[in-house]
């Protein structure tokens, strides 16, 4: 059993809602889908868009670039988020690495922001071309 | 909510993998060796107590043949012949809520450096309906599992592993490491 996730996203969506995972629409109900996949049928169903997107634990927030970035630059045409597991199939279930990571998509490449599942302190900022 | 795997040794009946349990590798029977160079010709959980834990159920095994066969008890047949019932070991991912499960890898390594292989072990492996072993020693050499893309709250994954020593004693240290994206 893997511990329950501390990472949440937030998304900002282009009718003015902010959406938080595990909240209102983006409940966590068992048998019904992640919220990460209700937030996808929301989207669909109302014709919207994700205009700002970061991830939070506690107080501390890791925001990706939004479709008006803060600090100017680029916009993102979309965003993704899922959780990456890397563990010992054996042992004494430590030996594990857990990450929530939310992309930032351009036409040429993505940014990712990876958050550190475990401890929620520590991220890392990645660039994967396309 | 929290992520849950479950690892079985496929038989008659299941035997459940628990976190302190080894698969052990045999040449058929339980504790007998598997001669040096050749492919184990049984598979059994044994619990960390050292009892075969398996020993009711009739558990499955897979011999490695050549790059695209294999035996499972009845001769060299086709890898992508074997049957999801027939495959040794069953993985499910599951969480409470519909998820996917995709960029599933795995692999073998001695226990300590990923890319490093295991120590004095040939390991290899298939996911059901694979038409060739991959010869998965170290994280450089990962077998890669099918994506499972509909929203489930468990997904199964089927899986032959066998192995060959390359030298004399318990190769206890060796681990595999499983890895997947989940949303």
């Amino acid at each position: 059993m893997i511990p329950e996730s501390k990472i949440k996203f937030i998304c900002g969506l282009s009718n003015g809602e902010d959406l938080v995972e595990g909240k209102g629409i983006l409940s966590i109900v068992p048998g019904e889908d992640s919220p990460w996949w209700k937030l996808q049928k929301y989207i669909k169903e109302n014709n919207l868009k994700i205009t700002s997107f970061y991830l939070a634990y506690k107080d501390r927030h890791f925001v990706l670039p939004s479709i008006n970035p803060k600090f100017g630059g680029e916009s993102p045409i979309s965003y993704n988020c899922y959780r990456r597991y890397e563990g010992d199939v054996l042992g004494s279930g430590d030996n594990y690495e857990h990450y929530c990571v939310a992309e930032a998509f351009y036409p040429t490449f993505k940014v990712q922001l990876w958050v550190d599942e475990k401890e929620g302190e520590k991220s890392w900022i990645n660039i994967v071309n396309l | 909510m929290a992520l849950n795997q479950t690892w079985s040794l496929q038989g008659a009946s299941p035997t459940t993998i628990g976190a302190t349990d080894y698969i052990q590798f045999s040449d058929g029977t339980f504790d007998n060796p598997i001669t040096v160079g050749a492919y184990n010709g049984g598979t059994h959980v044994r619990s960390s107590g050292g009892a075969d834990s398996s020993a009711a159920n009739t558990p499955k095994n897979s011999k490695y043949i050549a790059s695209g066969t294999v035996d499972i008890g009845g001769g060299t047949v086709a890898l992508n012949s074997i049957s999801t019932a027939n495959c040794p070991i069953k993985i499910v991912v599951g969480y409470d809520t519909n998820i996917t499960v995709t960029d599933v890898t795995m692999f073998a390594y001695d226990g300590t450096t990923e890319t490093t292989a295991p120590t004095n072990l040939d390991v290899y492996l298939a996911e059901q309906g694979d038409s060739a072993w991959v010869n998965a020693d170290g994280s450089a050499a990962a077998l890669t599992l099918g994506d499972s893309t509909t929203p489930a709250t468990a997904h199964n994954f089927y899986i032959l592993m066998s192995v060959s020593p390359s030298a004399v004693g318990t190769q206890s240290a060796n681990k595999v490491k499983f890895s997947f994206t989940y949303q």
